[in-house]
């Protein structure tokens, strides 16, 4: 899972980014300090999920950082960068990447996330 | 007196029977239907509501966006959800964001009519009183230092308001689109009154900061002038598309402070060109949105949300700037977004 987000994590300034489900669980997450962020320690994630409900994509700009929003076929994948990272960069490889990941339903395993080649 | 529900379903034919069902039980209830999460919210700022029962899936503003704006703005207000699409996450979700009772459809009316009891009678719990002075009976509850909500109705006009105690001290007020100070000065003159106590104290924000004394001396001087001086009143909002109508402060100067949607229209203009979209106008539906927004940007440390982007692929997208109500800007989808959020998001 870490390779198939390498080209996002590796854009100037992203700090993580963590991929949830419809139902607001945590299905991936990635930092560049590791010790960042729990976001299990929250519980209102799920309920921002529902908020996003009809939402393509969504970028919140902070103080100090950015927070890019894009919806997947399993839900949703948040990127968080420093303000003033190349967020188009973020966007491209998003267009890329994201639409190999495959509807996660019925699956199990890591073959989940990977849309067959035919 | 009969209570005030507010019921808010896409789905008529339900609407229509519900109504049906509470209008005939015992003289009780007086019932209020509307199709979706807007028009709610437009009822709410015009109209008193006791209890407000709504469906979680529908167009516009969904039931969970309906939900945290009432718990914001009118947390008096219990709201009872209802869904056929549910599960225990989701019971979950909107008990954590507020809701009093949550019904899964179909549910039966006496479902519905015990949580509308259960909720009424939490409400005067901790007593009713009837034709007092509310400023001589809240003095009590601050030397008790009571933790309440206290709903308050004018025995002539029948205006209904609500003040919130937290260990004695009265932290917010509100009345009918009225907030904080201003609603307490207009409930604290009334002479004539029925009280009810709800023992919690239902109000999140501390919005008043004074001590109830010098409100109650305040709330009196106000009387005594607005019965010498006549005060041109300010027009009551008009139920309309759920953009917020321009808050009119009575007696102030125009022009003392900048008006936010001419700062941001200034800046998005010359990026945009006069034509390239749509003015900017104040809409609190998004404030549920912004909310959360701010929260994730606190626990990533990220400092204060300045603005919002939002595609829902549809013509137009959505800058968003926070505020009490948030400043909303209509784009085409393909508009400079990285120039225009950096524009506004400069301090």
């Amino acid at each position: 899972m870490k390779e198939f987000f390498a080209d996002i994590m590796d854009v100037e300034g992203v700090e993580g980014l963590i991929l949830f489900s419809r139902q607001g669980e945590i299905l991936h997450k990635e930092f560049r300090n590791e010790e960042s962020f729990e976001p299990e320690s929250r519980d209102w994630w799920g309920l921002f999920i529902y908020t996003l409900d009809g939402i393509e994509e969504a970028d919140f700009v902070f103080r100090k950082k950015w927070l890019y929003i894009r919806k997947t076929n399993n839900g949703y994948l948040f990127v968080l960068a420093k303000r003033g990272a190349p967020v188009a960069m973020v966007r491209l490889n998003c267009d890329i990447l994201l639409p190999n990941l495959q509807d996660m339903e019925g699956q199990k395993g890591w073959g989940r996330f990977f849309r067959r080649n035919k | 007196m009969k209570k005030s529900i507010l019921i808010v379903d896409d789905d008529k034919k339900l609407l229509a029977s519900l109504k049906e069902g509470l209008d005939g039980h015992k003289g009780k209830y007086r019932v209020l239907t509307v199709s979706n999460g807007r028009k709610a919210i437009n009822v709410l700022k015009t109209r008193d509501v006791s209890v407000v029962v709504t469906d979680l899936k529908m167009p516009e503003i969904n039931g969970i966006n309906l939900l945290s704006y009432i718990s914001t703005r009118f947390p008096d207000i219990p709201v009872i959800v209802m869904t056929a699409y549910g599960t225990s996450n989701t019971e979950k979700l909107v008990r954590n964001e507020g809701a009093s009772d949550y019904l899964k459809k179909p549910f039966k009316l006496k479902a519905l009519i015990s949580s509308l009891e259960g909720i009424l009678k939490r409400q005067v719990e901790g007593g009713e009183l009837h034709n007092v002075s509310p400023a001589m009976f809240l003095q009590l509850l601050e030397v008790e230092q009571r933790t309440c909500t206290v709903r308050v109705i004018e025995n002539k006009s029948h205006k209904e308001g609500v003040l919130f105690f937290k260990e004695g001290f009265l932290i917010d007020a509100r009345l009918s689109g009225l907030f904080g100070e201003k609603a307490a000065y207009e409930i604290l003159s009334w002479e004539k009154t029925s009280l009810a106590i709800e023992n919690q104290c239902r109000a999140k924000k501390k919005r008043i900061q004074g001590d109830l004394q010098a409100l109650i001396l305040e709330a009196m001087r106000l009387k005594d002038e607005k019965r010498s001086v006549q005060h041109p009143e300010a027009p009551e909002g008009a139920p309309g598309d759920g953009r917020d109508e321009e808050v009119i402060v009575v007696g102030g100067e125009e022009g003392q402070e900048p008006d936010g949607l001419e700062v941001v229209r200034k800046r998005v203009a010359p990026i945009l060109g006069g034509n390239g979209f749509v003015r900017p106008y104040r809409d609190s539906s998004w404030n549920s949105l912004v909310a959360q927004a701010t929260r994730i940007g606190a626990f990533f440390e990220a400092g204060d949300l300045k603005a919002g982007f939002i595609n829902r692929n549809e013509q137009n997208s959505y800058l968003l700037l926070p505020g009490h109500q948030t400043i909303v800007v209509e784009v085409a989808l393909d508009c400079p977004r990285d120039r225009l959020l950096k524009m506004l998001s400069k301090d």
